[in-house]
């Protein structure tokens, strides 16, 4: 019965060649032999044995081992051998499949010639391979234009710091009254743009925690109201343009606390598209009004336009998605209001759009006020939050070098290898009353500071012939022997702690990123040589000595992060979630001698062990960082190991810090930080 | 006259196939063909003075489509672990089916072939990692199924290892 089943099924309509297994390796025949048989094993194949098989097939060789342990065994079902190509004596190629199963008591082996099946299959490999090579092909491609879009951006900043010095020095010069408000809005520009050129750097080097945008947010909560009013103040010749005005809302106090939570330069962005996008509809004679009030213990924040208001409908929520207005027909790309839904929720608030009674469109957001930290006192309420930029504005257009200021002439040693920058910065400082004496390079620097005496030395990091940072060593090693300690200002791409805390290591005393403001470079200037001045708030020894040797680990943590027991139970929560991960990607890294990837966990955990002032710990995760930029793992793992050691030390110590954070519990005995023990 | 059987291992579309072709029929062919089953190719050589008879099993590659069977490596003699130079990621996927070879046959001599050496502008591989794998004690032997560098050593090598196991 059996073999008259696979005879008549199996066999002549299908075309399958069929063998009974017998004793001792026999296999006999059931049926007819198909076509594509004899093509392969010839026109009088007479198959006897398996060996025989096998010795004309080495993958059914190996294929009939299987099959015997198969029906040797108590396994139900079949045992299938995968497709496999077999050449036919003509050179023909066939896909072939074979099946070891048994029936009735028989063993019994199938060899198939699925072709059609197999071609269809072989389409769907191909395809879905051919797909993922092409993913992988453009993630790469992406990859390397996010590195070219980091340099050309990183370039774009460099021009920045001359324009800025230009314009502040304009601004010094007998103007004519209708000039300064044009000089203004120029200078408001430029430290947009600075701040947007920072975010992105921040968002691709992926220290967005480490960032510090410039304008002193994280310490006082951007103010809403000024905001607005700068926003109003760059866009009033556009509207003026039109025949329209944009003004702030009269019943707004621009006197009272307006600070909410966030940052000041995306709050001016969301200002911005906002503002932006009411332009777009505002006709000659209209005006667009900006308002703020008070609202369930938030701040609002509205825009009001007199266009043609909202479509109707329920295409609100569609304005703010992404490109939800292009969608529309109407306006840009449909960008700028997704970005101001997604910065105005991350920092817990809500934004919306609808139609005016009185005619118009009103787009809003609501904001949480900003808390101040308990130990933080600096701001007070009414008074401008530190570094706000109004009024850093006007002192760069004139007010900085105010003879109230309380200034010494001062040595300074510029070493800068960009002529432009050099020329403007030592033209800015020598107006100030400073001397200047200027180096192209790290080596010129050197030579200098043998020839003369400096009360400062201004060190760009990256010069040919000698880098900043070796110039930096040269000089602390002369010191060594000749005694006294003159103050460096490292001039840094772009900063970040573990930036910061590796100036520090080569013996810098505080930094200023680039592009910068004159001001901002007066102040740290004024700081470092002024040892009673607190202001310097970039001075590292202070951020990373004093405050552990005065108050023990935990309480230094603490008065780093401004007294938040909030901020710095989640730091150590972060700490504690990100390290195991970022250890392991670097033993993996090491494991497949990829390099990058090592330098990228190492860097990644620069920034956490920089969180915690653990030099030891961040001296090593540096040094793995270099070993992985410089492509050589020769000594990784040992590295990492003892940067293994140095973290686990760290560990111990954050059980004080978890606790203290909680504010259940203060350190009766300060603890120190592994490098302080030893 | 002495057989040995080689399997080819390694992620898919890193030349297996055409490291086979250019080493038995010296041809080439530019556009990807993807191995969907096992294709055996034969090809005798002379290695330490003696004929050897290769049966090059050419596998199809492992990928998040096809799972390698273990059981066509049995018996095998020698494993040619072939890598895509251009794609680093590819060289710990044939490392790790090597690893799972050795697993279940035991040590059985090998060589890495890291392929595709004529697309210098984008290779990934770098030298440290191959230093780091000489170090481990691998033979390695860059080669390109293209233009044929190294394919001929990397067959041959691995043909001496055999032998001389």
């Amino acid at each position: 019965m059996t073999n008259v089943i696979l005879s008549e099924l199996l066999l002549e309509k299908e075309g399958y060649a069929v063998f009974e297994n017998c004793e001792k390796g026999v296999l006999r025949r059931i049926g007819t032999l198909p076509q594509w048989f004899h093509e392969i094993f010839g026109a009088g194949a007479n198959v006897e044995t398996s060996a025989w098989l096998a010795e004309r097939s080495p993958f059914l060789e190996n294929f009939l081992v299987d099959a015997d342990e198969f029906w040797n065994s108590n396994k139900e079902g079949t045992v299938n051998s995968g497709a496999w190509i077999e050449r036919g004596l003509q050179g023909r190629e066939f896909a072939l499949e074979a099946s070891a199963m048994r029936l009735a008591g028989k063993k019994i082996l199938v060899l198939a010639n699925p072709e059609h099946h197999y071609q269809e299959r072989a389409g769907t490999l191909q395809t879905a391979r051919d797909f993922t090579l092409q993913h992988e092909r453009l993630q790469k491609e992406i990859a390397k234009k996010e590195i070219l879009l980091h340099c050309i951006i990183h370039d774009l900043s460099q021009p920045l710091t001359a324009i800025r010095g230009c314009l502040s020095l304009m601004g010094m010069e007998k103007l004519p009254e209708s000039a300064r408000p044009v000089l203004e809005v120029a200078l408001n520009q430029t430290r947009h743009q600075e701040e947007m050129i920072r975010a992105i750097l921040d968002a691709f080097s992926g220290e967005l925690a480490a960032r510090k945008l410039g304008a002193g947010d994280a310490d006082s909560g951007p103010d809403l109201a000024r905001c607005a009013q700068e926003v109003a103040k760059d866009y009033a010749p556009a509207f003026a343009e039109r025949g329209s005005r944009i003004e702030m809302d009269a019943t707004v106090d621009l006197s009272g606390d307006w600070r909410v939570c966030g940052d000041a330069p995306r709050l001016r962005r969301i200002y911005s598209n906002l503002v932006e996008n009411a332009l777009r509809y505002s006709a000659a004679g209209s005006k667009v009004s900006l308002g703020i009030a008070e609202q369930d213990g938030c701040l609002l924040a509205t825009v009001d336009d007199q266009g043609p208001g909202l479509p109707k409908g329920d295409a609100a929520p569609q304005l703010f998605a992404l490109f939800g207005k292009s969608k529309q027909g109407g306006g840009k790309a449909g960008l700028g209001l997704y970005f101001c839904k997604m910065t105005v929720e991350r920092w817990g608030g809500k934004i919306g759009a609808e139609s005016r009674r009185e005619g118009g469109a009103r787009f809003w957001f609501r904001l949480p006020r900003w808390q101040q930290p308990k130990t933080a006192s600096r701001v007070r309420r009414g008074e401008p939050p530190e570094n706000a930029p109004g009024p850093d504005a006007k002192r760069d257009i004139g007010q900085a070098a105010s003879p109230t200021r309380d200034t010494r002439p001062l040595r300074i040693l510029l070493a800068e290898d960009l002529g432009v920058n050099r020329e403007l910065m030592a033209k800015m400082l020598e107006k100030h009353g400073h001397t200047v004496v200027c180096a192209k390079n790290g080596r010129e620097a050197v030579a200098a500071f043998g020839r003369e005496t400096f009360d400062v030395v201004l060190m760009d990091l990256q010069m040919p012939e000698m880098n900043g940072i070796e110039a930096t060593k040269i000089i602390r090693g002369k010191e060594r022997t000749s005694g006294g300690h003159t103050r460096i200002v490292a001039m840094t791409a772009h900063e970040s702690k573990g930036i910061r805390q590796h100036l520090l290591e080569v013996g810098m005393d505080a930094h200023i990123a680039k592009p910068f403001d004159m001001d901002r470079l007066i102040d740290i200037l004024e700081g470092v040589v002024e040892p009673g001045d607190q202001k310097s708030e970039t001075s590292l020894a202070a951020a990373a000595e004093t405050d552990e040797g005065k108050n023990g680990f935990a309480e230094a943590l603490l008065q780093r992060v401004g007294g938040d027991r909030k901020l710095l139970s989640g730091l150590t929560r972060l700490f504690r979630a990100e390290y195991p991960k970022k250890l392991k990607e670097a033993h993996q890294a090491i494991r497949k001698g990829d390099a990058r990837a090592l330098a990228g966990a190492a860097h990644a955990v620069n920034g956490l062990v920089g969180n915690f002032g653990a030099h030891e710990a961040l001296a090593k995760a540096k040094s793995l960082e270099a070993t992985g930029w410089n492509g050589d793992l020769t000594g990784a793992s040992d590295t990492l190991a003892a940067l293994e050691k140095d973290i686990a030390a760290l560990e111990k110590n954050l059980d004080a810090v978890s606790a203290m954070a909680r504010g259940t519990s203060a350190p009766k005995t300060p603890r120190r930080t592994p490098r302080e023990r030893k | 006259m002495l057989q040995k059987k080689i399997c080819l291992l390694g992620a898919s579309a890193v030349g297996k196939t055409s490291l086979v072709r250019r080493f038995v029929e010296s041809i080439y062919s530019d556009g990807y063909q993807t191995t969907v089953g096992v294709k055996i190719e034969k090809k005798v050589l002379n290695a330490s003075g003696e004929d050897v008879m290769l049966l090059l099993w050419d596998l199809y590659g492992e990928d998040d489509f096809q799972k390698l069977r273990l059981s066509y490596l049995r018996g095998a003699a020698g494993f040619l672990v072939v890598c895509d130079g251009t794609r680093k990621d590819t060289l710990e996927k044939a490392l790790a089916v090597h690893r799972s070879a050795e697993q279940e046959f035991g040590k059985i001599p090998a060589m890495i072939a890291i392929n595709k050496s004529d697309l210098a502008s984008e290779w990934e591989i770098s030298q440290e990692t191959e230093n780091s794998l000489t170090q481990g004690g691998w033979s390695m032997m860059r080669t390109s199924a293209k233009t044929g560098d190294g394919v001929e050593e990397a067959f041959q090598g691995l043909a001496r290892l055999t032998l001389a196991k």
